[in-house]
């Protein structure tokens, strides 16, 4: 409760005098879900809805530190779906410098900036069409496989191509990521807890991971709102016991994995068309290892008729379950999921989604048993101020 | 019966000249091409000084209608996004023509949009 009057105190501060003129203008997301799901396996107690719940608070600011340095801080609260616990994250602190109109360079906690959902969207609810992010691509902390999240430095800048198509990219280094919690002498997932960790707080080794995004863009014309894009990172992983973060608590080989892939984003006043590919190749660093390829992906399209919004969203995870890096994830689970929703702007700031999605598994569960299928109905008042 | 079309045409006509128009500080280059540029967060500065926009809430409908061709709702939506995925700072709202014109004049990188005539001080960048 201190923890959270804190951060309301620290919030008004902001908002209120904390520049020498007329303060920092606070924005942010708040959202608010009401479902229910169907035969979600024991082992996902995450992924199951029953009544009311509260989504995430989130206050973004962009504070002007004079000539060329840029600012943007983001803080979170958060309830745990299982305990109900709020957490208060620091989501983003970055630091950066204007090289030119387009070309900044940023250093501290960023939103990693690989596909388009994870950066267009991420904890801002009421931006995102659909009421739930694709699941894979779902926060580490909430069970998603990938490192969304990143500490290092980022380098961002879009040039003029021709006419008004633009080449915008991303170039990035962060300390990467690491398995968290697996068990001592297998290196498998132990508990819900067991899964990555981007490193917060310090890297776990030399080395790190490094990224980048291109992307070609369409101001106008038929195409106007088009980005098409390819995007990669290369990075090594070690796996821990217990939240152990020192070299003696590593458990089997580190985990070299590559990230390639690319996606499209249509987001035009006629249509919103978003799809990604992930294809992850994973060795563990010892000779004679075997290559290991996994692939995620997901489509989704909106059309909308007026202020309702027609949603439709397939996602898939084709995983390879004996590499080590989701053998120590306990949410990295083979699935593909379609979903079937709809959105209503109330206004420009306020949104309502309804949206049904059915899940398939074939993956065992502890006792041997294919999960199989859950549905989840689910339904969403998202704000933006 | 005459007059009473004069008075109608009259009417008809104030409507159609009392468009708003967009003002700078002094400082800055702009011009009326830029209009759309800067105010969809494509420019951030004109001969190495940063632009420091700013909103009038008794002019933003008209403006976002004429000069942006789009509506209020959408503008506030562009810049949301804006500042939440590229770390831009949405532009200083103000309430009324006065505010802007003083914030525009005070403020080496200000631009504004007003309803009136350009006042003395600050730069026409163009009407809407």
């Amino acid at each position: 409760m201190l923890k959270l009057c804190s951060f309301l105190a620290l919030a008004l501060l902001m908002g209120k005098g904390a520049s020498a003129d007329e303060g920092v203008p606070v924005h942010g997301f708040a959202d608010i879900q009401l479902g229910s799901s169907n035969n979600v396996p024991a082992d996902y107690e995450t992924q199951r809805v029953n009544g009311f719940s509260l989504g995430n608070v989130d206050l973004f600011l962009t504070p002007s530190l004079g000539g060329k340095f840029r600012s943007l801080l983001e803080l979170v609260m958060e309830s745990d779906k299982v305990s109900g616990a709020i957490g208060i994250d620091t989501e983003r602190v970055q630091i950066g410098y204007a090289l030119t109109d387009e070309a900044t360079i940023w250093v501290g906690r960023y939103h990693t900036p690989f596909g388009a959902w994870n950066t267009a969207y991420h904890h801002g609810g009421q931006l995102q069409t659909t009421v739930l992010r694709p699941r894979f691509l779902d926060f580490e902390d909430s069970g998603g496989v990938l490192p969304t999240h990143g500490v290092g430095m980022l380098f961002h800048n879009s040039t003029n191509l021709f006419g008004t198509a633009k080449l915008s990219y991303d170039v990035y280094a962060a300390n990467g990521s690491r398995l968290a919690n697996v068990d001592a002498t297998t290196g498998k997932a132990v508990d819900a807890g067991s899964g990555l960790d981007f490193n917060y707080g310090k890297a776990d080794r030399a080395g790190g991971m490094v990224g980048g995004n291109f992307a070609v863009g369409v101001g106008s014309g038929m195409f106007e709102g088009l980005k098409v894009g390819v995007h990669g990172y290369s990075t090594i992983v070690n796996a821990y016991k217990n939240e152990g973060t020192a070299a003696i608590d590593k458990i089997g080989n580190s985990i070299n994995q590559t990230m390639v892939g690319g996606y499209v984003h249509l987001d035009s006043d006629n249509a919103e068309v978003i799809s990604e590919y992930y294809h992850i190749t994973d060795k563990e660093d010892v000779s004679g290892a075997v290559e290991r390829t996994s692939e995620l992906y997901f489509a989704e399209v909106m059309v909308p008729v007026g202020s309702w919004k027609p949603y439709l969203m397939y996602e898939r995870a084709n995983l390879d379950k004996n590499d080590s890096y989701f053998y120590g994830q306990f949410n990295a689970m083979n699935y593909d999921r379609s979903t079937v929703g709809l959105r209503y702007e109330l206004s420009p700031t306020t949104t309502a989604k309804l949206q049904w999605s059915a899940t398939h598994s074939n993956d065992l569960d502890s006792s041997g048993v294919a999960y199989g299928d859950y549905s989840t109905v689910l339904s969403q008042i998202a704000v933006r101020f | 019966m005459l007059k009473l079309i004069l008075m109608a045409a009259a009417v008809f006509v104030t409507q159609q000249v009392s468009a708003g128009v967009v003002i700078c500080n002094p400082k800055l280059g702009l011009t009326k091409a830029d209009i759309v540029t800067v105010y969809t967060g494509g420019m951030k500065s004109s001969g190495g000084v940063d632009l420091a926009l700013t909103d009038n809430k008794s002019a933003m409908d008209d403006f976002t209608n004429k000069a942006l061709s789009m509506p209020s709702g959408k503008y506030t939506s562009l810049w949301a996004k804006k500042s939440f995925q590229e770390g831009l700072a949405t532009p200083k709202v103000k309430d009324s023509d006065n505010e802007v014109i003083e914030y525009v004049k005070s403020t080496p990188g200000g631009v504004g949009y007003i309803s009136g005539a350009t006042p003395a001080g600050v730069k026409e960048v163009g009407s809407y």
